[in-house]
């Protein structure tokens, strides 16, 4: 004799019985009239729950959920449209700035021995700013500098927030 | 009305015709509503949430890999969208979903009109209402979506043994109800 489990009858329900289970099972219904009541119980339920039909969602809601996509991609567009462009510009100033600089200085110097002379001049800034840059560096200097720059760390970051809010005002009104 | 299946129509929105999502929404609004409504009680919130959630399916659909069904996919943003509301919402779900230790008991409130009536269908309906988050998702899931224990249990990111007991204790909830209510004669 099976003891009758509700997880039995519901492995029962569920098809997951192995045939030696399933024919112990029928046997024991034919003879416990509360058991048969209570897996009946359970299948109505079963059934019950298969006639569940699902609830409608109001009938613009497509198109509410389009329009806010297209709304969105439109700002992500702008956005990267205009990040896009200001970084081209930085771009293109950045390379005038390098093309003209070697185009003054060997258009102007024609020989060899001259281009050398001024690549040497080059050097000698370079190490120039880097030595009063080390002079900078001292223990008195580093505090300033470090306060200066957490400073402007502070406005840059008050004024990334700024224009975030002020362009989520404007996506939500967009919306 | 286009028959797509759902990875062609999302091969069609990744190649820039948008307008093809309209066909998976239309396909799993009313679905994920029902499971939504289940969930938070509620349901212009709930309408509210599964735009949202849509918008973020498409915003990911890049990272949509195909490992499972899209509609696995998106039950899990679903679900854990629902889940996060409900938590914020400071409810107390985790004691509500309760442990599998602990006995799922469901009150009808409905006892005195509905055993007047003896309508099965309504009174069972009305009972579901009141199962837990989880139990009602498992349901949800399981007879209005046809989907498996396997791939509910993908969606809510539960194993598949804790998916069977919730269904089974959610049944037997159900028919303790019924027995208690004195409905054994209109079933027999």
């Amino acid at each position: 004799m099976i003891e009758l489990s509700d997880e039995i009858l519901n492995n029962y329900i569920d098809g997951e019985l192995d045939p030696y289970k399933l024919s112990e099972l029928r046997e024991h219904l034919k003879n416990s009239e509360s058991d048969s009541l209570r897996l009946a119980m359970l299948q109505k339920v079963h059934r019950e729950l298969g006639k569940l039909e699902p609830l409608e969602v109001s009938n613009n809601f497509t198109c509410i959920v389009m329009s806010k996509l297209q709304k969105k991609s439109k700002v992500f567009r702008m956005d990267r449209f205009f990040i896009f462009s200001i970084s081209i510009v930085f771009l293109i100033i950045l390379l005038a700035i390098i093309c003209f600089l070697f185009l003054m200085s060997f258009s102007q110097q024609s020989d060899t021995a001259q281009n050398v002379r001024v690549i040497n001049n080059y050097l000698i800034f370079i190490t120039n700013v880097s030595s009063s840059l080390k002079g900078l560096m001292t223990q008195k200097n580093i505090s300033i500098i470090g306060s200066i720059l957490s400073f402007s760390i502070i406005i840059a970051g008050y004024l990334f927030l700024e224009n975030q809010r002020h362009a989520k005002r404007n996506l939500s009104k967009i919306l | 009305m286009k028959n797509l299946t759902d990875i062609e129509i999302i091969a069609s929105v990744k190649k820039g015709n948008h307008s093809d999502y309209t066909l998976l929404i239309d396909k799993y609004k009313n679905k994920e509503f029902s499971l939504l409504v289940r969930m938070l009680k509620n349901e212009m919130e709930s309408e509210e949430i599964l735009q949202d959630c849509f918008l973020k399916a498409f915003k990911s659909l890049d990272n949509f890999r195909q490992e499972s069904k899209f509609s696995t996919w998106f039950y899990r943003i679903v679900y854990n969208t629902a889940l996060t509301r409900l938590s914020s919402k400071k409810r107390e779900i985790e004691l509500e979903m309760s442990s599998l230790e602990n006995h799922l008991d469901i009150k009808s409130e409905y006892d005195y009109q509905e055993t007047e009536q003896k309508d099965v269908s309504k009174f069972i309906h009305k009972l579901i209402e009141q199962l837990p988050v989880k139990y009602a998702s498992v349901i949800n899931m399981y007879y209005l979506d046809n989907m498996s224990c396997e791939e509910i249990s993908q969606a809510m990111e539960t194993s598949l043994a804790n998916i069977k007991v919730m269904l089974h204790r959610s049944r037997n909830a159900l028919k303790d109800q019924l027995i208690k209510n004195n409905y054994a004669e209109e079933i027999l």
